[in-house]
């Protein structure tokens, strides 16, 4: 007979081969379904090191373009509006850290995002990829904010965060769905009425 | 009739030849095509055509590769210096100069960010269009503190051709009635926000003397006939304007001076012209012509006028005329007095404070303003002046709402953060100190002793630096501008002080190489900007100024350029020329 505690287990258990059916879906269609099943595979081992390394021109190893996909995800989710895979943040983030940012800035979010996977790893001994999405949440929630990460930590990962929000804003869908486009506005008001419910304007004139 | 607008070779001796295309190339030669001249117009870079050339134009941010910025890359290789302009980016970057094609040197242990647009229209196509008129303060200041030399105009020389090129060139803004920055012919000026009202009014009660008025600029706001018939149409708040404006909303040598140059069909432009130096006749006293090297092939070829008007830029035309070594003139033509080159100015955009409007939640605004508001120099007389400094600055600025910019930096993960992201945030307010800078004979630039450039023409060689009395004003300004948004109640309230990090050269207000003055044993030009030592030769950009002032110096440019072509041109009638 299983206990309760073992019911539990089970639960979860079915629950996250779901999740890690989903994922897998997932990096099939991102990365095809070779390297899929070997990212898959070197999520059960982490360790501290930074796991196969990226390959040549490459800024992000298949591992670490998983997590960022799941930051991606999760940082900002699928609402009304699109979420940042759904625009192809999980894209642009290595994109634009090699062609318009320091190697220093590199290296921080490569770091970061192994830091979240390893903090992944301590709290649910799963990579951050296999976590419901709550936990991703949660997970992310904390890091923000208390003293699992440290004070770097915390500025590494903002920086991530607002590479990924600005990301999002400037794709096609992010700038004219989910905010108001307003490409020739045709004259300035000073002011206007507006509702909690209104959108902030967009394009900006520089970014 | 000149039947083709673009020559290449060319015997023909012109009435005039304007060397440049930017704001006053293209006045410049306007005018004299207006008064029946044969006018050649010379331009080192290549042909932009109006709307057709503006390639970026209209583009969403997510049309360009990097979104907008510029690969590393590239700016290592060509882009080192011009990449500090604020307007430079993937968007912009093909109307800004090339910095591995075009060097320049600086003093060891100073430096001069140099922003160049070598195009046809110049920095005309990106400049940010504020249009103010100089004051009688103004033109009285060196006098008055005994800083640089007099200027040998007063402000009733240049009234009426302020407002002749503001009634062409279209310029929106407020009659305040401010003696130290006369009113001009204006269009409707842009509209405040709500902070921003709220800010003015506090600032005028709290500190009587101080002004906020909305930012004077080229913009049509309500075009008139005139502008309807250049082509040109209402501006539509894009605030996208250094990509180009295929409205014609903001004042270029491409909207507005160039199309009615070429009406006339008294124009001929030679692009892709490098201007090595002029020809003078040292028989007669008088330049004939100007050397150019071939943008391109760097083959070389002349070109003939009866008179030279150099439009190239405050460090161009010094240039052009440094390099210019004759008999009578070894150390550069009409530099008799040896001050050609010197008493190099720029502004001083160093310092400021922002801070948090309280409140306006349910206001918003609708457009991209392409402006800010101003509080006009309240130390704009030795009577208003600190204690331990000269001259005053002006503060520039505006309100902000916030967006997911500004809102990315909050914590905060998910559907609820997502939400925040896209809806407007804080209002904040910025006071952003534009300071007068010193005319000092020790700033200066000269000819490279071996470096030349691609064309063979020695490097310009920088040296410029900041005095004590720009350090003292920053420091000032810093806490002024700290103390005004404190005292009315803003929240926040953040100051910067820059000077130490920026070099000069960023306000893009590079004045003073070829100086205007009443005695040609120091100053260059006299006070029609012609050369006191060369008759025919005439400077009338940023090189001919004085004093700096505050304002920014554009407007001033395009009225000094009618005012001189004028002067010559009845000249030559008379036959003094």
């Amino acid at each position: 007979m299983p206990t309760h505690s073992n019911e539990i287990e089970l639960e979860n258990k079915t629950d996250d081969q779901d999740n890690r059916r989903l994922f897998m879906k997932k990096m099939v269609a991102l990365f095809g379904a070779t390297t899929a099943t070997a990212v898959m595979s070197g999520c059960s081992q982490f360790s501290m090191q930074r796991p196969n390394p990226p390959k040549n021109g490459q800024l992000l190893s298949e591992h670490e373009s998983t997590v960022l996909y799941s930051l991606c995800e999760t940082i900002l989710p699928k609402t009304d509006t699109p979420s940042a895979v759904e625009v192809g943040c999980h894209e642009f983030v290595p994109h634009q850290l090699q062609h318009c940012h320091s190697e220093k800035q590199q290296n921080d979010c490569i770091h970061i995002i192994n830091t979240v996977d390893i903090q992944a790893d301590k709290a649910f001994s799963k990579s951050f990829v296999l976590l419901q999405p709550s936990q991703q949440q949660q997970l992310l929630v904390d890091f923000e904010s208390s003293s699992v990460s440290t004070l770097n930590e915390k500025k590494q990962f903002s920086f991530l965060k607002a590479l990924i929000v600005f990301g999002y804003f400037t794709s096609e869908l992010g700038a004219t769905k989910a905010l108001n486009y307003q490409p020739v506005p045709g004259g300035f008001i000073g002011s206007i009425p507006i509702n909690s419910a209104t959108k902030s304007w967009s394009p900006q004139a520089y970014y | 009739m000149t039947t083709d607008l673009y020559i290449h070779e060319s015997d023909q001796e012109y009435d005039a030849i304007v060397v440049g295309s930017g704001i006053t190339g293209g006045w410049a030669a306007k005018e004299f095509c207006e008064r029946g001249m044969q006018t050649l117009m010379i331009e080192r870079g290549r042909v932009v055509e109006h709307r057709k050339d503006y390639i970026t134009e209209g583009k969403g941010p997510w049309e360009f590769e990097n979104r907008t910025k510029v690969d590393n890359l590239l700016i290592e290789e060509k882009f080192a210096v011009q990449k500090k302009c604020y307007a430079f980016s993937d968007t912009t970057k093909h109307f800004f100069g090339n910095d591995k094609d075009l060097p320049y040197s600086t003093e060891e242990g100073t430096g001069f960010d140099w922003i160049r647009a070598n195009q046809l229209g110049g920095k005309s196509l990106l400049w940010h269009r504020q249009s103010y008129r100089l004051s009688d303060f103004d033109f009285s200041a060196n006098k008055a503190d005994g800083h640089g030399n007099d200027w040998p105009i007063r402000y009733k020389d240049l009234e009426s051709w302020y407002s002749y090129v503001e009634k062409f060139a279209g310029i929106s803004g407020s009659n305040e009635g401010l003696e130290q920055l006369p009113d001009s012919e204006f269009l409707p000026p842009f509209d405040m926000t709500a902070p921003e009202l709220h800010v003015k009014q506090k600032i005028e009660q709290q500190f009587p003397g101080r002004h906020m008025i909305m930012g004077r600029t080229a913009h049509l706001t309500q075009p008139t006939q005139l502008h309807l018939e250049q082509g040109r149409v209402s501006c539509q708040a894009r605030n996208e304007c250094q990509k180009g404006c295929s409205f014609g909303a903001y004042f270029s040598t491409q909207s507005s001076t160039l199309p009615a140059a070429a009406k006339t069909g008294n124009l001929s432009i030679a692009p892709n012209s490098v201007v090595h130096s002029l020809i003078y006749d040292e028989k007669t006293q008088r330049v004939k012509g100007v050397r150019v090297v071939d943008n391109d092939n760097l083959s070389t070829r002349e070109y003939f006028a009866k008179v030279v008007f150099l439009c190239a830029s405050t460090l161009g035309s010094a240039q052009i005329m440094l390099n210019t070594k004759t008999k009578s003139f070894p150390n550069g033509i009409a530099n008799s007095s040896g001050v050609l080159g010197h008493y190099l100015m720029d502004h001083n955009y160093n310092a400021g404070a922002t801070g948090t409007v309280e409140g306006f939640d349910d206001k918003y605004f609708s457009g991209r303003r392409p402006s800010g508001i101003l509080v006009p120099n309240f130390q704009y007389k030795p009577s208003l002046y600190k204690k331990n400094y000269v001259r005053g600055y002006g503060l520039a600025g505006g309100s902000h709402r916030d967006n997911w910019q500004g809102n990315a930096q909050q914590t905060g993960i998910g559907a609820d953060y997502k939400d925040k992201l896209n809806k407007p945030g804080k209002w904040s307010m910025g006071l952003h100190a534009q300071g007068e800078m010193l005319p000092r004979f020790d700033n200066y630039m000269a000819l490279h002793p071996t470096k030349t450039d691609k064309w063979g023409i020695p490097l310009i060689h920088i040296d410029c630096t900041w005095s004590d009395n720009e350090k003292l004003m920053m420091a000032d300004a810093e806490q002024t501008a700290f103390d005004m948004l404190t005292k009315i109640g803003l929240t926040e309230v953040r100051s910067y002080n820059s000077i130490g990090k920026n070099n000069p050269g960023l306000a893009i207000h590079e004045l003073g190489t070829a100086r205007m003055g009443r005695d040609p044993k120091d100053s260059v030009l006299n006070s029609f900007n012609q050369c006191h030592d060369v008759a025919n030769l005439f400077v009338p950009d940023g090189s001919s100024f004085c004093s700096s002032a505050v304002q920014n110096p554009s407007l001033t440019f395009m009225a000094m350029t009618v005012r001189a072509v004028d002067y010559c041109v009845k000249e030559m009638k008379a036959r003094r020329i």
